[in-house]
């Protein structure tokens, strides 16, 4: 028996006039906002309260850097009005999602706006350097203060968007950068007596970190950003380690833990596991929290390390 | 016309140096010790001017996205100036701060006045270079010891750029191996529509089943599966014509696409024009769903249906598909595809009906490594019965975003009488330029 294959495309045509007849479910009022990562869907959850109904793409635990964008995130965008990114190149992926997703209505935002960068690079770029951003690190969102700045880019993009409601985002954002304060005080008091202490991370994702609490970075695992390192370069890292008296590896679980570990033994210094982004470890339940619980485990890592 | 020039880099370098005295902090972090790139002070990335009330940072709606912002204002400012001086070729690392003044004395080479080099499209190129070797004998109809050697499979070239704020283009200049330079896809997008429909037109990969939209370059394994390939060639469809995309709204709020296609019907496979009809074009509709799965995974399941003027007659094709990925962190990745083509037409006579499937596990591990298995069953083409099973173990390893390397091994049986084959495959594909094809 043969098939009809033409009769399958009047089933697909009545399927979709069935769609199509059906009451659509009624859409609720609050904004749709899509973020690329969790530290934003958290900003964004703490300024809009029950105002937005938030979304991030990247799931909490992955590399945003890293992200291969999944289909259903193209009908996440489609149904947002508010598409908010860290910006810097960080989310290339994200540029075609948002021209593919069918919504014209969508509004963007970058929260790198008005934060002061780090490694900008000068002068000619290519990728022989490795996979560098050329607009400068985008890892920002581990300083307090750019966390800060991230808060007002976002309530800007919401005031933007539902203006009615400016006032309730306005009094969350002054609640928000309070605790951040008070938070910024404690973590502060916490980290000073680890003032100019250096740890190597595995990636450049720790700059701004160590620029808000006063550590230094002589160098990363990494031969260059994005590129894991040969047997030399480890050699090299530990040899750093024992000469500039380095004393914390650190590095994320997406990286090759094994690296962080042979290091850490050889050079007889402690190493850190640790997730930088909302949602990463059970503790990291919105921004505060999060940088919380970094700074918990740096001090531990430090103090039981000795100075 | 040199004095002019100077006096523009002169212009520049006071500005950059305003920049550089106005930055907050230095950078206290000696983080690019390793990195071989010299990076500049902590920068402030101030909020770009406004108007209409537009906060900074924020793209309204109908404006295609901004570049990533952070751009540094000599940076902005060197963009403005026309008839940029560089040197003759890129500075070298690390001499940077000796970098001005040899600029000056190099060979100036001038951009055309009053078109700022802002508006230059972003740019891809590829090259996909294989060796194939397989060890069919003399007499078997598969033999070709031709398809046995190195080759530079596909180069390509593509442009992309919003070309107004409704609009982006594409442009995919292609060289392969076996013909000369081609236009591979040409296409305007018009993204602000009512209803949210996109409409794209020109030429380019209709969406069909799972991977007619990839380009073969791009593929997760070698070759397209025979199971596509017997009846859409190897390159699958590429077509001029008019293509209609949207969401469908529902009472579920479901992810379901409908892509609607109108086209020429130029595939040489699947495809005959020359019928002597006046209004001979192939149709094309794909109707699909997508889901998160497993908090971080996703599902898309649908089926893909095109008919048209087929050789001596119309010819329809069906395609279901479904794939699933479980990604439970970002160092493991599993992803299974798998796709049917049903295929009738109608002047072939019992020959006519033919089907193929193929099933395909990804196992993405440790980031830049995959292990693949294809598993690949089609019927023969042009022959009353048969079927030719294929099975390929691939392994793929991403030397970065821009370099893949592949091996890949392929059994292939038959049912008839012939023997079985093996093929043994190598890839090297590589893309330059800020469009990262491979990515």
């Amino acid at each position: 028996m043969r098939f009809k294959y033409k009769y399958s495309f009047a089933f697909l045509i009545l399927l979709f006039i069935a769609l199509l007849a059906r009451p659509l479910r009624a859409s609720a009022a609050a904004v749709k906002v899509v973020t690329t990562t969790t530290d934003l869907a958290s900003l964004a959850t703490t300024i809009g309260g029950d105002k937005v109904d938030v979304q991030a793409l990247v799931p909490s635990g992955f590399n945003a850097d890293l992200y291969s964008p999944r289909p259903s995130d193209l009908f996440k965008i489609h149904q947002a009005q508010l598409f908010i990114m860290v910006g810097l190149g960080l989310e290339d992926w994200a540029r075609d999602l948002v021209s593919e997703a069918n919504n014209a209505n969508l509004v963007k935002a970058q929260v790198s706006t008005g934060i002061a960068l780090l490694d900008v690079p000068q002068g000619h770029v290519d990728y022989s350097f490795g996979d560098i951003h050329p607009f400068g690190n985008p890892h920002f969102q581990l300083d307090p203060e750019a966390g800060r700045q991230m808060a007002k880019n976002v309530f800007n993009a919401l005031a933007y968007v539902d203006p009615p409601d400016k006032d309730y985002f306005a009094q969350n954002l002054a609640a928000f950068e309070s605790r951040l304060t008070d938070a910024e005080k404690r973590w502060t008091a916490e980290m000073a007596p680890f003032a100019g202490s250096k740890f190597i991370p595995y990636h450049e994702s720790w700059d701004y970190f160590a620029r808000a609490f006063n550590l230094q970075i002589p160098t990363a695992i990494e031969s260059k950003p994005g590129f894991p390192p040969s047997p030399s370069r480890v050699e090299e890292i530990i040899r750093t380690c024992r000469s500039d008296g380095v004393r914390l590896i650190v590095t994320e679980p997406y990286y090759d833990l094994s690296v962080a570990q042979l290091i850490s033994q050889q050079a007889g210094i402690p190493y850190l596991n640790l997730y930088i982004d909302v949602g990463g470890a059970p503790e990291q339940k919105d921004y505060i929290s999060t940088i919380d619980y970094i700074v918990t485990q740096f001090v531990k890592a430090l103090g039981n390390h000795g100075k | 016309m040199r004095a002019q020039m100077d006096a523009m880099q002169k212009r520049m370098d006071t500005l950059e140096g305003q920049v550089a005295a106005s930055a907050k902090s230095s950078k206290e972090t000696a983080a690019g010790a390793n990195q071989s790139v010299a990076h500049g002070p902590a920068v402030a990335n101030a909020p770009a001017p406004t108007d209409s009330g537009v906060p900074p940072g924020i793209t309204p709606a109908g404006v295609p996205l901004a570049p990533p912002s952070g751009e540094t204002l000599g940076q902005a400012v060197r963009q403005l100036i026309p008839g940029r001086v560089t040197g003759p070729q890129a500075p070298t690392i690390g001499a940077l701060a000796g970098q001005r003044s040899n600029e000056r004395q190099g060979v100036i080479i001038p951009s055309i006045q009053g078109v700022p080099q802002v508006f230059i499209p972003d740019i891809g190129a590829v090259g996909d270079f294989t060796l194939q070797q397989s060890d069919y004998k003399k007499g078997d109809p598969r033999y070709d010891p031709s398809a046995d050697k190195f080759t530079v499979r596909d180069t390509q070239i593509i442009l992309f750029s919003p070309i107004d704020p409704y609009t982006n283009a594409q442009i995919s200049i292609d060289k392969p191996n076996n013909g000369p330079f081609d236009i591979e896809e040409a296409f305007v997008v018009f993204n602000k529509l009512p209803y949210n429909l996109q409409v794209r037109a020109g030429q380019f990969r209709p969406v069909f089943g799972l991977l007619n939209a990839t380009d073969t370059f791009q593929l997760p394994i070698v070759n397209r599966p025979n199971a596509l390939a017997n009846y859409i060639t190897q390159d699958g469809f590429v077509e001029p014509g008019i293509n209609v995309s949207t969401y469908i709204p529902n009472p579920w709020d479901a992810a379901i696409k409908l892509d609607a296609n109108m086209l020429s019907g130029v595939n040489t496979l699947a495809f005959d024009r020359h019928q002597g009809q006046n209004f001979d074009y192939a149709y094309m509709g794909t109707l699909s769903y997508a889901r998160d799965l497993f908090g971080s995974g996703y599902m898309t399941a649908g089926a893909s249906m095109a008919g048209g003027p087929g050789p001596g007659g119309q010819a329809y094709y069906e395609d279901p598909f479904l794939q699933l990925q479980y990604a439970p962190d970002q160092r493991h990745i599993l992803t299974w595809s798998a796709e049917g083509l049903l295929v009738e037409q109608q002047a072939v006579g019992n020959h006519g009906l033919k089907r193929g499937v193929y099933s395909l596990l990804d196992y993405n591990f440790w980031l830049r490594y995959h292990a693949g298995f294809l598993l690949d069953i089609a019927d023969l083409p042009n022959v009353p019965s048969g079927t030719q099973v294929g099975v390929s173990p691939v392994l793929t390893y991403f030397l970065s975003d821009n370099t893949r390397l592949r091996a890949q091994y392929t059994h292939t049986t038959p049912s008839g009488s012939e023997r079985s084959a093996n093929t043994f495959f190598l890839q090297a594909t590589f893309a330059l330029g800020n469009l990262k094809p491979l990515d």
